[in-house]
Formats: structure tokens, C-alpha cells, sequence
């Protein structure tokens, strides 16, 4: 463990700079307890320091709140209407998305949305800002007005009221986009330069400077990156001509990368150091001979490591050597920050230019959060208390602020925190640093430190059109409504100055755990009942690297998989069939030799002979059996990733989550079947009497799987029939046989009995059919297209005998005509990001993915060019490779299906994109992924389960004839909804006859036990996989005495 | 026969609108029915059953929380599946008949009860149930079609007969034979005991499972997670 007291010594940052980066990256994940007993050591105050701080924050709080006009702007709003209030976050949320809403049809319906249902009143004269005063009534008026619509229990009221509330929506509407554009003025310094330096100047002459900032957006498509790089050029050339101020230092410019490179993003890493360097690099050119400082911005915690290999080679360039301007930010709430601090101080020093570093404490804390929860993490890359996060911000600005940092880094400490302030300036001994507060906050504070400190001040100050940057300076704030928490407590008079002034060392020393226990590990997040399943972070170095080797080691095995029947492979047919790699078919993956018909008989047999056995097992034996593979498969993930890219042309994260979903049925499926066989079954009879009944496993269960989750729904059927009781026979699709037959291997190492497991590689025509046939078979769990579901239940029902006295169980789940429907309230960006992973993940190839992208046609001009250019970047070739976004389709069949519908698309709909091949794709089954527009549903066809989406334009007022319209197809699978109307996005999923809705985010990747998967309608007959109500339809309730 | 000629235009909407007037309300108004159960030979049968069913169904409306990441809400409900067929072949009781009407209808099933067996007393349970409140096109009694043709409805999600085991076999293979959804069979073969509908499986087969996923940082940050950030 990196010893953070160590970097004290100056000799730490004379160490070889890539033994201090090897520090970095280890910690992505670290212990937090251990990270922060570190951390601690270095940021512990001296009684001399802890008094001195307490003073000094307490004068300055005292100053602030004896400073009548010490709140306005955004702290004002922020103090009145609180993120953690309903009025404050449906306030921001209508500022988020109001302004960029076209049509005054969906805008009024967001106003009513948000308005109609809080207490405005309450906020009314509470403030002394006139901004928040004048929003006030504005609010409550309009949100008197739009109530009067509806009653408590949503039924429309009186004609009167209603036709008040139709006249005066367009004042309505009127004033709520003036109240934004306040509002925007608010949070926007300027709309362009000359006005944000114009507004600036006042705050220049008291001693202030800006950082100035495009913010927005990151870039999605290439023509937005060259408009972002425009926007910085300009705002450089601007910056340069300003004249200077007083004593106020030079004006800098702040940079995101994102925004700059619509492929910022770690698996790009050759076209980031490449073409984004080369766009940086110019930036740098203009700069500096103008002597205008660029700080690069932070990013999310994956980008981390790529931010700063980037920052070495624009600081090491020719263009950078001597000057002091190239800077960037450091997060504190990062477990890596010190070690980067550490990294950029030796760098400096190599090369001998002052690097400014900002020091924040960062802003996309719960985002990080989520992410981590969802990719099932070793652990956080950030803290989970925010006196964790203080104590590594004291930490590191003790690193900073120390002797042999001083003129290596230029410390550039950013806080609305009176006690980080005082902290900062009590641990200062020289003034070689700045201040940052953000535009419209902490203004009152800061005016104290500029008068006791003589410290310079720097405003970190957007500027660009309120439409744009509006709503990305909302959504920060409601995602890390965290700066808004000390601006109450500071002027707040009834909070004690003790409170604030709270060391946190002292608070985090006093709490039992040094980590927060509320928020639990990401493998945690299930509770005692199961453990979630766990992957490597495959942007984090030390992570990827030990992790991809081992998969490399796996790429030039030939795999073999043969029929197992009672425990032992036996000897298939004549028939043997070559597996080939769908990314280049000269790869020879390995051999399947295909089970006979009499194998199938055998298998028959000997499950039949099994079962009692099986039946008889204990559940708590099943279950562990199943437990006990699940710990397997993650033991041996890295062979099913180099499996699942070479036999089912997988790229890397879609391989690694398909070994996830499989590890969590193999652990939520046990979990189910403990709790069923547990239920006491004592059921009324009706002449009033009780009987006693137990469930057992319905019988022989045959599992067919398909081929486009080979390990996880293969798994996911057989786990499912096999816990509740039933013997199986699995019949895995043809293309994907050696995946299935590795997972075979696995199951009975876990000990599942060969009894109980029978294994039939095969084609439908042989195996397939033979097995349906059979009366003994007791049911069936099928995944794969309508047609095939079709023959199976007919099959199923023509069987005789004695043992069919009973139609058999068909559990199938089959495909779907998948819509996402966007209205006009949606961000456009986001829409589009999740539209192309919902379509073009996986090639095409789930039977959640997005075919039909329905866009109101306010919006869809500016959607249909996002996508067009988000296309345009994606990356289609060998799944093998980190950079791949889109592998193959799984076989020439498919292929040349999806290629034929392409063409007969072509004739009826128009082509709005197409991703080129790149040449190697002739070697393997690819589809270029594809959008066209079409003008119906019905235009479609069939489902085309590949690459393309179906882009449908409708009106707004025709949303209804819309959802007719998905509900008509007959399908039911999934559905997206983007629209930040939240009553607009209910009654579309109230009304659509869809099993899995998603709203405001894509529509693939369900999660075992959080996202139950499955259809209704053409879409399968239920019950969902992943759910509470599967298992039961493995199983039978048979009577064992009546009372 | 289409389903139009059965049961109007705007069966969709009637469908639509049954199916979202939730569990408890259908419950509720089904539970009004019980004193005026038009009087059959198992009439105390039926008093017996047709609560538990109702009792059971009302717990079907509740909407489940599902565990997760944060940031993000998930939620499992039921719905109804669509069309039901009610019928009985020779030996079919009122009870089971009744039974199987109750549940497709509390699952929030528009229902067709042909009149094979029991054909007056299917004809009295469809008008007490329309004048309790259940819509006319929620409920059709149909007595003179043949069985096939309502077995060929295109709409028809699911069939429920009462009738023996070994006519479930014959009824599948035609419900298999047909194009487009695959309907589904939930018989009561045990139409004295009523044993099936009675399990407490039974139920969820005239249902459909739908997730509801909200992205909730979309529409108001993550207040939860940054409260237990901040105040742990």
C-alpha cells in the first residue's frame, strides 16, 4: 500500500516517474479503510493548526453572515429552493429541460408537470433576493393555474377551470422561459466573450480573476467536437486581448477534453493520443504566445489514468516546453489523487515547467457510485463519506502547499467550504497558490479572503447560450447537490459556528469504520441473500493488464465439445462440425460432434432414471451445487471471455457481462428455490377442509438455449429447472456448442450429478425434434425466435402415451419489435447515446436491442444528426480487440438476412447512416450497423435481429395512435422511453403492453433479480427469467394427505 | 369470427381500460357479486372458492420493489394477459366455471364464457356481473358458437375449460395449431374438487409480468445516495 506520509520527503518525488505511477492505478479500488488510515497520517492537524483553523473559520464565518448582502445569485436560489426539497428539484428540473423544448405542446405539458404538484407558498418572502422573490410568485402563480387542471385522483375538473388553464398557457409558458433565461443569466456568465468579459469586469476590479469555460455536452459526433474547439479558440483569442485589471492575474481558460474528442474514452486510446493530442496541441499553440493559461477539466474516475498519459505528452511536447500555462484538475474524492499529485510534482520536475494544478473535491461522486454497482466493481474509485473526501483534500493540499512543491506545482485550491478555506490558509506558509470559487457562489466568502488573505481568487465562470448550458449546469448540480450543503449551514444563524467548523479529521476519526457502512460494496449491493457477480474494471490499467494477458493466453485454444450423458461424454455422431470464428472464418475455434438420436434416448433414459433420486435431493444440496458454480464460472472467467469472442464473436465487455448475468442466475435461482420449497403448501379444499401439498420439480426438463447469450441464458434455463428439482437434458444452439459444453464441464466439477445434467449438442431437426417428441418430457424452456417457438409447442402437443395426460410446460421467450419513443423534453445527447448501445451492441443481436426509434418530429432533425455522426465513430472489427464497438453478426445466415433486409429497406424507407467495414471484415459475418427512417411499423417486417435501427418520426399530439401502433405489432419485449416529463413517460408505460420498460436510459443488459426479463404477446409466454415467479413453472404441487 | 364481431372496435380500449382500473378495485366490485351468485347445485362451493380467489388476486396488485443500483428504480407488477376463453365440456361444474371467470377477471382479463354446459347458469353469472358494474365488453356470453371457432379468436391469449384431463391434450393441439401468439391453457380438470384452482399457482398463469426501470437521476439527482454520503 502507497505510503502517503512518504510523499513529505523530498526525495519521494525524485523517484523514476514511472515507479510513482505505478503507485496510481492500484488504488482505483483500494480498501478505503486502509486508504484512508494513510491519508489520515498526512492530514492530521497539529493542536496549533486545528486552533488556528477553528479561528480562522469561524471569523470568516462570522464575517459572511454579518455581511448583509453576502447571499445572492445562485446561493440565493439554492438556499430557498434546496436540492433537498420537492420544489427545489423539480425547479431544476424544469430549468433543465425547459428551454430546449420546440413545440409549446410538450413545453406546457412539462410545466404542469413540474409545477402542478408542490408547495410554492412556502417559499414566498423567505428570501431577500429579488431573483428568488420575483421566481416565487411566478412559481405559484403558474402553479395555482396549471392544478386547477386535474383533481387529486387525476380526473379532469370543472370546463371553466380547464379552459382558464388552456388561455393562460401560453403566459404560462411565457413566463416560465423568462424565469429560466433569470435563471440562466444566473449560472452563465456571458452568452459569448465580450459579454462574460463585460459582466466579469466589475469582480476583476475588486481583485478577482476567471477561469473561462465552454462547458456543455461532451462531444458526440466529430462536427460537435470542431464546434467546441472553435468555441475555445475563440474564447483564447478573447482571453489574450483582455487588458489587464488592477492586481487581478491574467484570466485563464478552462478545457474539457470531452468535448473535444467524440471518442475521449480509454479503449480510443491511439486516436486520443493522436488526434485529440494533435487538437489539444494546436490550442496550446495559440495560447501561448497570449499567454492564456489552459487547465484541463476532470473527468469520471475511468478516464483518470488516460487524462493524465495525455497531459504527459501535450506537457513534454515542443509547443508546452517552458511555459507555465498547460494545467489541469485533481479530484480529492479519488483514492488515487494524492499519488497523482505526487506523479505530476516528479513530472515537473523532470521536465522543469510549473504545472497549475486545481484541486477540487469532484463532481460526479453518485455517478461513480452507480457505475461501479452496475459493473459489480471490486470497490468504489472514490470515497463514500464526505469527510472522507476532506480529510484526502486536506491531505493533498499539505502535499501542495509543502516546500518542495513550490515551483513544481501551482496550487489552485477550489472550495465553498469556509473550513477548507481556513484550513488551507492555515497550513499555507508561503502565497505561492489561488483561490477558485465558482461563478454565483461562495461570493460573500471569498470577498473575506480577498481582503484578510491577499490570496488571488480565480472564478471558474461558464460562458456560452443559457439553452446549452443551462441544463448541464442544472444537472451537476442535482447530481452533486453537494455545494449546495454548506452554503445553508453558513447563513444559516440558528446552525452553531461549532458545527461548521468541524475538523474532519476529528469527524472522521470518530466514526466507527472509516468507509461509509450505508453504502455497500459493489458486490454487496444484494444484500446477506446473495453475493452480486464481479468483473474487472477493463479501463484501469492494473486491472486490464493481468486480466487480458490471461485472456490472451486462452485465444489459440482449439476447444471440443461432445454429448454427456449420465456424467460422461460419449461418442457422437459421424457428424462433427468445425467451429469457426463469425469475426474471420479462417480461425478454427474447435470441434462439436453432434448427439445421435439414440443419444437422445439415452439421455431420456437416464434422466428418467435420475429423477426420483433428484427429486428426492434436498433443495439447500441443489441449491449450493448451483452456488458452487457460480464461484467457478467467475474462477474461470477468463476463459469464457477468449470462448465467447471466438465462438460467438463477443467483444470484450459483452463477454465479461455475459459471465456476469450467468454468475447471478447461478446464485438468484438457489436463493428462489430455498424460499419456494420452503412455503408451507396447506391449501383449503372446498368442502372447508385443509390438504397438505409439497411442490417437487415437474419432471425432465429440456433447456434450449440460444445462440446469442450461449453462457448466461444456457445457464439461466438450466440453473432454473435444475434447482427446482427437474432433470434436464440441454440442447445448446449449434453455433454456440463449445461454450455450452465448457459450462457442462463446470456444472458437474460443481457437482451437479451426471444424472441430473444431459448434454445434446445438435440441430434442431435432429436432437431438437426427437427430444419434443418424447413423452416423458415434462417441459420445455426454450429461448430463440417466434417460428422455432411455434414448432416446438405444436411438436409438444402431437406426442402420445400415457405419460402426455398432461399438455407439457413450454416456457419461451422469443423475440421482439423493440421501440424506444423520445419526446421533445428528452436531452438529445443522451437519447442518442443510449439509442446506439440499445441498437448496435452486441451487433444488434438481444432480444432487448432498439429496431424502432420513434422520435417526435420536433426534435428528430437534430437526433437523426446526432446519430448519423455518433455512427460515424463507432469502431466495428475484431471483438478481441479493447477498441472493437461492434463485432460480428454469428453466421452467414444471419448475415445475409440482414444484408437482404438493408436492401429491401433501401427500396422502401430512406438510409439515413451506415458505419463502414473496415477491409478484415470480409473475413468474418459483418453487418454494417444501419438506420433508416420509415414512415410505419408494419414497414418492417418481421423482427431483423442484427445492427439496424428503424427510425420513425411522429407528432406530438400523436403519441397514443403511436403506442396503438407498438401494441398492434403484437410484440412486447422491451421498451425505452426517454422524456423528463415524468407523468408523460408513466402513461406510456402504463399503456404499452411491454415486459421490461426502460426509462430515461437504454433498454438492454436486464439484471438478474433487478430487471426480471421477458415478453408478452409474440414476445413469450412469461414468466420472466430472473424473476420471483420463474421457478415456480418448473415445478408441480402434488397432495400428500389431506387433514 | 373476428373479435370484433365480438366484442366491438373498441375492444382494445375496453381491454386497456379493465386492465388498468388495478387489482383492488376489480376485486372489490367482484366481491359485490358474491351475495346474488346466481344459485347452481355447489353454490356453497362457490362461496367458498370465489373469496380465496379474490383475497389471492388482491395481493397480485401490489407493486414490488426490486433491489439494485443506485440511481435507479425497479419495479415488478402484474397485468392481465388479454383474452380468456371460459368454457366447460361435459362434467364442468359451476364452481370451476365460476371459478376460472373470476380469476381471468380480477387478473384484469377482458372474458368470453361460452355456454357449452351450464348454459343458463353461465347466461345469469354474465348478467349479475354486468349489472354489478364489470363492462359489457369486458364480459361476453357467447351460447352458440362452436367451440373451434372461438378457439381460433386471433386476439385469444388464453383458454381456461373446465374439462377432463384427457380433453386438455385435444385442446392443446389445436391451440397449438394456430399462427401468432402462443395461447395459453389453464385447465381445471378437477371440476368437484376444483384442485387447480385451488393451487396457488393458479392464478399468476392469467397474468403478465412487466419491470418498470427509472433512471431517477434523470429527473432529480440521486438525493438518497448524497444524503448517506454526507450524514452516515
Amino acid at each position: 500500500m502507497f505510503k502517503a506520509i512518504d510523499v513529505l520527503d523530498p526525495g519521494f518525488i525524485r523517484q523514476p516517474l514511472s515507479q510513482i505511477w505505478q503507485l496510481i492505478s492500484p488504488l482505483y479500488a483500494a480498501d478505503e479503510d486502509q486508504v484512508l488510515r494513510e491519508l489520515m497520517a498526512l492530514a492530521e492537524p497539529s493542536s496549533d493548526e486545528l486552533a488556528t483553523t477553528e479561528a480562522c473559520a469561524t471569523n470568516l464565518i462570522e464575517q459572511v453572515r454579518a455581511d448583509d448582502g453576502a447571499i445572492h445569485m445562485i446561493d440565493a436560489l439554492l438556499l430557498e429552493y434546496s436540492l433537498d426539497t420537492r420544489e427545489g428539484i423539480l425547479l431544476m428540473c424544469l430549468a433543465e429541460a425547459l428551454m430546449r423544448i420546440p413545440d409549446s405542446e410538450t413545453a406546457d405539458a412539462l410545466i404542469r408537470d413540474k409545477l402542478s404538484i408542490a408547495d410554492w407558498k412556502r417559499h414566498l418572502s423567505q428570501s431577500d433576493s429579488l431573483l428568488v422573490n420575483a421566481s416565487t410568485w411566478g412559481l405559484l402563480l403558474t402553479g395555482k393555474v396549471v392544478s386547477l387542471d386535474e383533481r387529486e385522483d387525476g380526473t379532469p375538473s370543472g370546463v371553466i377551470n380547464r379552459l382558464v388553464n388552456r388561455l393562460s398557457e401560453p403566459v404560462i409558458r411565457k413566463v416560465m422561459q423568462q424565469a429560466m433565461k433569470i435563471m440562466g443569466h444566473q449560472f452563465v456568465l456571458g452568452r459569448d466573450m465580450p459579454e462574460a468579459s463585460k459582466r466579469g469586469r466589475e469582480y476583476r476590479e475588486r481583485g478577482y480573476t476567471y477561469s473561462f469555460d465552454m462547458l456543455g455536452e461532451a462531444a458526440l459526433t466529430e462536427a460537435d467536437a470542431n464546434k467546441y474547439y472553435t468555441d475555445y479558440t475563440r474564447a483564447i483569442d478573447h482571453v489574450g486581448s483582455m487588458p489587464q485589471v488592477g492586481s487581478s492575474p491574467k484570466p485563464s481558460v478552462s478545457i474539457k477534453l470531452s468535448a473535444l474528442h467524440p471518442r475521449y474514452e480509454v479503449l480510443q486510446e491511439a486516436r486520443v493520443m493522436s488526434e485529440l493530442a494533435e487538437r489539444v496541441l494546436l490550442l496550446i499553440r495559440r495560447a501561448r504566445p497570449l499567454n492564456v493559461a489552459l487547465t484541463i477539466d476532470a473527468e469520471e474516475a475511468d478516464r483518470l489514468e488516460l487524462s493524465l498519459r495525455l497531459f504527459e505528452k501535450l506537457y513534454r511536447s515542443e509547443e508546452n516546453r517552458g511555459w507555465d500555462g498547460l494545467g489541469l484538475v485533481v479530484q480529492a474524492y479519488s483514492k488515487r489523487a494524492l499519488p497523482v499529485l505526487a506523479w505530476l510534482a516528479a513530472l515537473a520536475q523532470e521536465v522543469g515547467d510549473r504545472i497549475p494544478v486545481r484541486l477540487v473535491k469532484g463532481a460526479y461522486w453518485d455517478s461513480e457510485i452507480k457505475l461501479c454497482q452496475q459493473r459489480g466493481l471490486a470497490g468504489y474509485p472514490v470515497f463514500t463519506r464526505k469527510e472522507g473526501t476532506d480529510v484526502s483534500y486536506l491531505a493533498c493540499a499539505r502535499f501542495l502547499l509543502s516546500e518542495q512543491l513550490r515551483g513544481l506545482i501551482w496550487p489552485q485550491f477550489a472550495s465553498h467550504n469556509a473550513h477548507t478555506v481556513a484550513s488551507i490558509m492555515t497550513l499555507a506558509e508561503h502565497a505561492d497558490f489561488e483561490f477558485q470559487r465558482l461563478h454565483g457562489m461562495g461570493d460573500a466568502l471569498y470577498d473575506q479572503v480577498l481582503k484578510q488573505a491577499g490570496v488571488a481568487v480565480r472564478i471558474y465562470a461558464p460562458v456560452g447560450n443559457h439553452k446549452d448550458l443551462l441544463p448541464y449546469l442544472v444537472r451537476r448540480l442535482l447530481e452533486n447537490g453537494a455545494n449546495s450543503s454548506f452554503v445553508h449551514r453558513l447563513v444559516d444563524q440558528r446552525c452553531p459556528i461549532t458545527d461548521l467548523v468541524q475538523h474532519p479529521w476529528q469527524l472522521l476519526h470518530s466514526r466507527n469504520s472509516l468507509h461509509n457502512p450505508n453504502i455497500p460494496l459493489p458486490t454487496e449491493i444484494y444484500g446477506a441473500e446473495r453475493k452480486a457477480s464481479s468483473g474487472p474494471n477493463i479501463l484501469i490499467e492494473s486491472e486490464w493488464g493481468p486480466f487480458a494477458e490471461q485472456v490472451n493466453a486462452y485465444l489459440n485454444q482449439c476447444w471440443q465439445a461432445d454429448p454427456i450423458i449420465a456424467g460422461k461424454t460419449v461418442a457422437g455422431t459421424a457428424l462433427h462440425s468445425d467451429v469457426r470464428s463469425p469475426a474471420d472464418r479462417d480461425n478454427l475455434v474447435g470441434q462439436v460432434t453432434y448427439a445421435s438420436e439414440g443419444q437422445v434416448i439415452e439421455a431420456i433414459d437416464a434422466a428418467e432414471r435420475f429423477l426420483p433420486t433428484w427429486q428426492q435431493t434436498a433443495v439447500t444440496e441443489r441449491a449450493d451445487a448451483l452456488r458452487r458454480l457460480a464461484d467457478l464460472l467467475e474462477a474461470h472467467l477468463e476463459e469464457f471471455v477468449a470462448l465467447c469472442h471466438q465462438e460467438a464473436g463477443k467483444t470484450i465487455q459483452d463477454s465479461i457481462d455475459e459471465v456476469r448475468e450467468a454468475v447471478d442466475f447461478c446464485r438468484y435461482y438457489p436463493a428462489r428455490a430455498e424460499e419456494l420449497f420452503s412455503e408451507h403448501l396447506d391449501l383449503h379444499r372446498l368442502d372447508g377442509g385443509l390438504a397438505k401439498w409439497q411442490r417437487q420439480g415437474r419432471g425432465i426438463f429440456v433447456c434450449i438455449s440460444p445462440w446469442n447469450f450461449p453462457l448466461a441464458i444456457f445457464l439461466g434455463q438450466v440453473g432454473a429447472a435444475l434447482v427446482a428439482g427437474n432433470c434436464v437434458i440441454a440442447k445448446p444452439a449449434e453455433q454456440t456448442s463449445l461454450i455450452a459444453a465448457r459450462a457442462i464441464e463446470l456444472m458437474l466439477e460443481a457437482g451437479i450429478p451426471g444424472g441430473a445434467i444431459q448434454f445434446l449438442p445438435g440441430d434442431g431437426a435432429t436432437v431438437g425434434a426427437a427430444l419434443t417428441a418424447d413423452p416423458r418430457i415434462a417441459g420445455v424452456a426454450f429461448t430463440g425466435s417466434t417460428e422455432t417457438a411455434q414448432r416446438i409447442n405444436r411438436a409438444l402437443s402431437l406426442r402420445d402415451g400415457a405419460d402426455a395426460r398432461e399438455p407439457a410446460t413450454l416456457i419461451a421467450e422469443t423475440g421482439g419489435q423493440n421501440a424506444m419513443i423520445v419526446d421533445s423534453t428528452a436531452l438529445p445527447e443522451q437519447v442518442v447515446k443510449d439509442a446506439v448501445l440499445s441498437g448496435f451492441a452486441s451487433a444488434g443481436q438481444r432480444c432487448s436491442a432498439l429496431r424502432v426509434l420513434c422520435l417526435q418530429s420536433d426534435i428528430a432533425e437534430r437526433i437523426i444528426e446526432l446519430l448519423k455522426g455518433a455512427m460515424a465513430e463507432l469502431r466495428i472489427g475484431d471483438p478481441a480487440l479493447p477498441s472493437t464497438d461492434i463485432g460480428p453478426v454469428i453466421d452467414e445466415s444471419a448475415q445475409s438476412g440482414l444484408l437482404a433486409h438493408i436492401e429491401r429497406m433501401k427500396e422502401y424507407a430512406k438510409l439515413l447512416a451506415q458505419t463502414p467495414l473496415p477491409g478484415k471484415a470480409k473475413r468474418g459475418t459483418f453487418v454494417p450497423p444501419t438506420a433508416v427512417e420509415i414512415d410505419r411499423i408494419d414497414q418492417i417486417g418481421r423482427e431483423q435481429f442484427g445492427p439496424i435501427i428503424h427510425v420513425l418520426r411522429y407528432e406530438a399530439r400523436h403519441l397514443d395512435q403511436l403506442i396503438d401502433q407498438i401494441n398492434a405489432a403484437g410484440y412486447g419485449l422491451t421498451l425505452g422511453i426517454h422524456s423528463r416529463n415524468e407523468r408523460t413517460a408513466a402513461h406510456i408505460e402504463a399503456r404499452a403492453r411491454i415486459g421490461n420498460t426502460y426509462i430515461n436510459r437504454n433498454q438492454i443488459g436486464a439484471v438478474v433479480g433487478v430487471q426480471p426479463f421477458g415478453g408478452q404477446g409474440l414476445s413469450g409466454t412469461g414468466p420472466k427469467a430472473g424473476g420471483p415467479h420463474y421457478l415456480p413453472r418448473f415445478t408441480r404441487l402434488i397432495p400428500t394427505n389431506a387433514q | 369470427m373476428t373479435d370484433h364481431a365480438l366484442f366491438g372496435a373498441d375492444h382494445a380500449a375496453v381491454f386497456e381500460n379493465w386492465n388498468r382500473r388495478g387489482f383492488t378495485y376489480r376485486c372489490k366490485l367482484l366481491h359485490a357479486a358474491l351475495e346474488q351468485l346466481p344459485l347452481a347445485g355447489d353454490h356453497e362451493e362457490q362461496l367458498r372458492l370465489i373469496p380465496l380467489l379474490l383475497d389471492r388476486a388482491q395481493h397480485m396488485g401490489r407493486v414490488q420493489p426490486l433491489p439494485g443500483p443506485t440511481g435507479e428504480s425497479n419495479e415488478l407488477y402484474l397485468s392481465g394477459r388479454g383474452d380468456v376463453l371460459v368454457f366447460g365440456t361435459s362434467g364442468a361444474s359451476p364452481v370451476a366455471l365460476a371459478g376460472q371467470v373470476f380469476s381471468a377477471l380480477a387478473c384484469g382479463n377482458p372474458v368470453i364464457l361460452s355456454g357449452q354446459v351450464e348454459a343458463a347458469w353461465c347466461n345469469r353469472l354474465v348478467m349479475l356481473l354486468h349489472q354489478i358494474g364489470v363492462p359489457r365488453g369486458v364480459l361476453t356470453f357467447v351460447e352458440s358458437e362452436p367451440l373451434e371457432a372461438l378457439l381460433a379468436l386471433p386476439k385469444l391469449a388464453l383458454v381456461a375449460p373446465v374439462c377432463r384431463a384427457e380433453e386438455q391434450i385435444l385442446f392443446q393441439r389445436q391451440l397449438a395449431e394456430r399462427q401468432g401468439l402462443l395461447v395459453q391453457l389453464v385447465a381445471e380438470t378437477d371440476a368437484e374438487g376444483c384442485s387447480t384452482l385451488l393451487q396457488p399457482d393458479h392464478m399468476h398463469r392469467f397474468v403478465t409480468e412487466k419491470t418498470r426501470t427509472i433512471n431517477t437521476t434523470a429527473v432529480g439527482g440521486n438525493a438518497t445516495l448524497l444524503e448517506l454520503g454526507s450524514t452516515a
